[in-house]
């Protein structure tokens, strides 16, 4: 079967629920059962991305370095929403990883890309 | 056409699974199909086999149940989400000697990795947030 194109729009913020982590898991899942995965942090989902993070003081997993883990699965098409980095006072520089910041028409052409999209 | 559905959404806490619910009736009832419906994050409750639904409120539980059977549809729970949440079948039950069966018998516990063979075999796929 033809891999799909499968676009991963994560929203929901690293801590305060196991909705993040959950999400990464389908993700990984995704990758081993090689589809063509992408992965779209957009509004609170960007503190996913944020470098100066742990779960420690919560006894969970930091979320951060399950983000930067994805690449060693071959989930490398990693995209920021560009408003959200900015409206939460974040930059490019704060980030666990390299992903390529997207303006709303981007995101759009990515979105318009897909076999499938699923949202959390 | 062969649609695949997500629900995240828990039963109670969003309208996640009362629409997907809503969505899935008027596929089958345009002359489609649905190939699987996965429960993932919080709407694995959606499967709980111990709830009470108020007279006043719609079941959605028991609709679930009954368009599965008579349409044949696959109502997947992710097997990690459900066991952290209490959601057990007499298997895992057994395996983790715990003193009941949660899960109604309508629903099978599968990996995640069905969520991606739905997302794979479908014509299109819904994911019903919360």
């Amino acid at each position: 079967m033809e891999p799909k194109r499968l676009l991963f729009l994560l929203r929901q913020p690293p801590y305060g629920s196991s909705h993040a982590l959950e999400a990464l898991e389908s993700v990984l899942v995704a990758g081993v059962f090689e589809q063509d995965v992408a992965v779209l942090f957009r509004d609170d989902g960007v503190w996913q991305l944020a470098s100066d993070q742990s779960g420690a003081a919560l006894g969970t997993r930091t979320v951060g370095k399950v983000v930067q883990a994805l690449p060693q699965y071959e989930i490398d098409k990693l995209y920021v929403c560009a408003a959200s980095l900015a409206s939460r006072g974040l930059t490019a520089a704060d980030l666990v990883l390299p992903v390529q910041t997207l303006d709303r028409a981007a995101q759009r052409d990515l979105i318009c890309a897909q076999h499938v999209v699923i949202n959390d | 056409m062969i649609f695949g559905i997500a629900v995240h959404g828990s039963p109670y806490g969003s309208e996640a699974s009362a629409t997907a619910l809503r969505f899935a009736k008027a596929a089958v009832a345009a002359g489609h199909q649905v190939y699987r419906v996965f429960f993932y994050h919080e709407g694995v409750h959606a499967a709980n086999g111990l709830t009470v639904p108020p007279q006043d409120e719609p079941a959605t539980q028991a609709e679930w149940v009954e368009l599965a059977r008579a349409c044949d549809i696959e109502l997947a729970v992710c097997i990690a989400a459900a066991l952290k949440r209490g959601l057990v079948d007499e298997a895992e039950q057994r395996r983790y000697d715990l003193s009941g069966a949660s899960l109604h018998p309508a629903f099978s516990i599968v990996g995640l990795g069905q969520l991606i063979d739905a997302v794979a075999s479908s014509d299109r796929f819904l994911t019903f947030a919360g």
